[in-house]
């Protein structure tokens, strides 16, 4: 079986904790990282482009974030990701339920769907699974 | 000895003087020259002036001065023999007042004559100048309430996303911490989360609190103007920022010789100024002293207070639509928690002002307020 690794963009310190405790009990997921920001995971990304082995499979991506939100984030990926030599999938994961957000996110290619806070372990288990 | 021919024509010309005397309009016979040669007696009825005053005076003497032009060139059609059909002129009454008339008029250009029936429109004319002024004041009336729902709807958007977002987001995490409480077997464990409990607690009490003051500040239009002298409220609000100015010694430049004295509520300003002194002080630059330059400046009935500072500055690029936006924060800062700049457009916008910024980054950010009505 091949390894999956998560990436998690977030500033909530209570979700990341939380939510990498999640991610620990599926057994499924052999690294998580944590980015505080969408600027962090951009320049992680553009780092290791030519890396496939040390970019995630999965980017769980929050919205509402400081320096770089998670619109931002995503109109810098969607420039970058022709030359990533790996298919990332990302899933917004955010507190927000408003419909504007979604319909939003829902219009972005890059994005695979919306998940509204919290993320439960069977939700990561078939995020993980579909992959 | 006549002729029946020419009896015939007599009465018939009688017959028509009929229909030139008894019109409800005014009817005139005149000349090139300018001067009536008969007019039925609806003239004196609807000007004030005698057949005699009519008579002696060029009919142009009146035409309202700023018709003349128009009147004369129409008369060089008619002398053409062009027909005039609902030409439309002003005619001066014997009060000095004017009436607009609506002329339908044929001539004989060999012999010089016009042949004129004038129809009184003033009333219509009134009428749809009043219906135009109204439709403008509608307009105009319209513009500005679309404007005032504009601006409610996007402060309802606001407090939808904060609602959605800001008060769900700490929820969240205290219902999934409780949850893994319950299934967590590991006393370690279970003191850890609950430890976590706190913190987010008191998070959502201050999102809680910030999103209520912000209603009450929206809600409190009675709100009294005080008048502020401008130099002794910044120095109370300076006195609380002391340490902090001592310990990265930072310069302030203050000017309030353009507009010493604002009238705005007290409890407003206060916050105003510590708001953008804090924020000053907190994004400087780690490499540069702060310098915070502080003035008012009089605009017309405004005044515009402007406070500017050297420190980070802001990339409006990424963050200008968010900026005033509330739990916002553009800076990896330990202490930027996004209430401030809210707060205080919260309160710039419910007195009617405005603020904005200018910014550049590394260089430094200067944040304006507008006070309005201040020619008191």
């Amino acid at each position: 079986m091949k390894t999956v690794k998560l990436a998690l963009v977030d500033d909530d310190e209570t979700f990341v904790f939380l939510t990498t405790k999640a991610i620990e009990q599926t057994n499924l997921v052999d690294l998580i990282k944590v980015f505080r920001n969408g600027l962090q995971m951009l320049d992680f990304l553009k780092q290791n482009m030519s890396k496939p082995e040390l970019l995630p499979e999965i980017i769980l991506l929050d919205l509402s974030m400081p320096v770089m939100d998670g619109w931002q984030f995503l109109e810098e990926y969607i420039k970058i990701k022709p030359k990533t030599g790996k298919t990332i999938t990302i899933y917004i994961c955010s507190s927000s339920i408003s419909p504007d957000d979604v319909t939003r996110a829902k219009a972005i290619s890059a994005v695979s769907d919306y998940i509204i806070k919290p993320i439960t372990k069977e939700k990561l288990v078939e995020i993980i699974k579909t992959l | 000895m006549k002729t029946d021919e020419i009896i015939k024509a007599e009465e018939q010309l009688i017959q028509y003087k009929h229909f030139f005397y008894n019109s409800n309009d005014l009817t005139c016979i005149a000349n090139v020259q300018g001067y009536f040669e008969i007019v039925n007696p609806n003239w004196e009825k609807v000007l004030g002036y005698s057949e005699k005053e009519l008579h002696e005076s060029q009919f142009l003497n009146f035409i309202h001065p700023d018709d003349i032009a128009s009147t004369l060139q129409e008369i060089e059609k008619l002398k053409t023999g062009a027909v005039t059909i609902n030409f439309v002129n002003r005619y001066r009454k014997k009060d000095g007042s004017y009436l607009w008339f609506d002329w339908n008029s044929t001539s004989d250009p060999l012999i010089g004559t016009l042949y004129a029936i004038a129809r009184d429109i003033t009333e219509r004319k009134n009428t749809e100048e009043q219906i135009k002024k109204l439709n403008v004041e509608l307009e105009q009336k319209v513009i500005e309430r679309t404007s005032a729902l504009e601006a409610q709807n996007i402060q309802l958007a606001d407090f939808c996303n904060i609602v959605s977002h800001n008060l769900r987001a700490p929820l969240v995490n205290i219902a999934m911490l409780v949850d893994y409480i319950e299934i967590s077997e590991d006393e370690v464990e279970r003191n850890e989360l609950i430890g976590k409990i706190k913190p987010v607690v008191t998070h959502l009490n201050e999102v809680f609190s910030e999103l209520v003051e912000s209603v009450q500040v929206r809600q409190d239009v009675e709100i009294k103007s005080d008048k502020i002298i401008m130099k002794d409220c910044l120095n109370d609000v300076l006195k609380g920022f002391e340490t902090q100015i001592t310990l990265f010694e930072a310069k302030l430049e203050i000017n309030f010789d353009d507009a010493a004295i604002i009238f705005f509520p007290q409890k407003y300003m206060d916050s105003i100024f510590t708001n953008l002194v804090s924020n000053a002080l907190k994004y400087k630059s780690p490499d540069r002293k702060p310098i915070i330059k502080i003035k008012t400046e009089k605009r017309n009935d405004t005044v515009v207070l402007s406070v500017a500072d050297n420190g980070l500055g802001i990339d409006l690029k990424l963050h200008k639509h968010k900026l005033f936006k509330i739990r916002k924060v553009f800076h990896e800062h330990p202490e930027a928690n996004g209430f401030g700049l809210f707060m205080t457009k919260t309160q710039v916008d419910a007195m009617g002002g405005k603020i904005w910024v200018e910014s550049d980054v590394d260089k430094g950010s200067t944040f304006y307020v507008e006070f309005k009505n201040q020619d008191k």
